[in-house]
């Protein structure tokens, strides 16, 4: 039983890991949009579009270092007593 | 009869001479008006834009260095792409939007004017307005591009007749001298505000 919960321990932290470098390994937060630059052909002012779009950001590391350490102290709960 | 085309030839010249600056409307229609912002610190970036842009400016093609105006920004179109974080720079501790709805730039006079063809390079002396409190700037190596009869080829066949002036510029603000989030320390977020500007005004015929 032990072995199990560090093992959803580890997979939730590696989860955090991997979801935040999916999204860009982004060293800010969240975002819920990403800005295209365009181009306006006669002025030629490049100018941001906006774009609805969610980005994980760094929040995503710390939440699956924490579960994944929550689990990790849990599993100690289900320790086999010492003799 | 012989004294016509003379007549017509001062009459040029007198238009010629007292010119007077155009007026440019800078509420764009094609929504392309942007105004960027970033905040840099060791700890966390803070990137933004605003396109709630209005404003007229002056410009006479033949004198650029008497141009004048002055442009507005909606505070209530600044965003950043964190929803947590545009709260914040909405709310009263940052740019505190319900009570100053307007960010103010005025430009009061040309300094170092050079121009080549249509463009125009300059350092921008005017003032910034934001939370009430006025602090003035000058942007150097501001560049004035003047594009004459170009404003139907932007807006399309059926747009109107008319010239397009396009300003860019860059600048840096202090934080703290307006006031916008004057307790958070500067290891966090920067006190530099480095705006970017690339914005085009329109002149109907």
């Amino acid at each position: 039983m032990k072995f199990v919960i560090q093992r959803i321990g580890l997979y939730l932290a590696a989860a955090g890991i991997l979801i935040w470098l999916l999204g860009g390994a982004r060293r800010g937060f969240y975002v819920i949009s990403e800005d295209i630059l365009k181009l306006d052909p006669i002025t030629e002012i490049e100018y941001p579009e906006r774009h609805p779009k969610f980005l994980p950001g760094v929040e995503s590391l710390f939440l699956g270092a924490i579960l994944g350490g929550s689990f990790y102290l849990l599993s100690f709960l289900f320790s086999k007593p010492l003799k | 009869m012989k004294l016509l085309p003379l007549i017509a030839l001062s009459s040029s010249a007198i238009v010629h001479l007292s010119a007077n600056p155009v007026s440019f409307d800078f509420a764009d229609p094609k929504g392309v008006n942007t105004i960027s912002f970033h905040l840099d610190a060791p700890l966390d970036s803070i990137s933004g834009n605003a396109n709630g842009i209005t404003g007229l400016v002056q410009f006479d093609p033949k004198a650029p260095e008497r141009t004048t105006g002055s442009i507005q920004i909606d505070t209530s179109s600044l965003y950043v792409s964190n929803p947590t974080m545009n709260k914040h720079l909405h709310g009263s501790y940052w740019m505190d939007v319900a009570k100053n709805p307007d960010i103010l730039f005025t430009v009061e006079r040309l300094n170092n004017v050079e121009t080549t063809g249509n463009i125009t390079k300059a350092d921008v002396v005017g003032e910034v307005t934001i939370k009430g409190v006025t602090r003035q700037i000058t942007a150097e190596n501001t560049t004035l591009t003047y594009l004459r009869g170009k404003l139907k080829a932007r807006m399309g066949p059926n747009g109107p007749d008319g010239d397009l002036l396009v300003i860019r510029t860059k600048f840096t603000i202090k934080r703290s001298d307006f006031g916008i989030s004057a307790v958070q320390d500067t290891d966090k977020v920067a006190d530099d505000i480095e705006i970017s500007m690339s914005i085009a005004g329109q002149a109907l015929y």
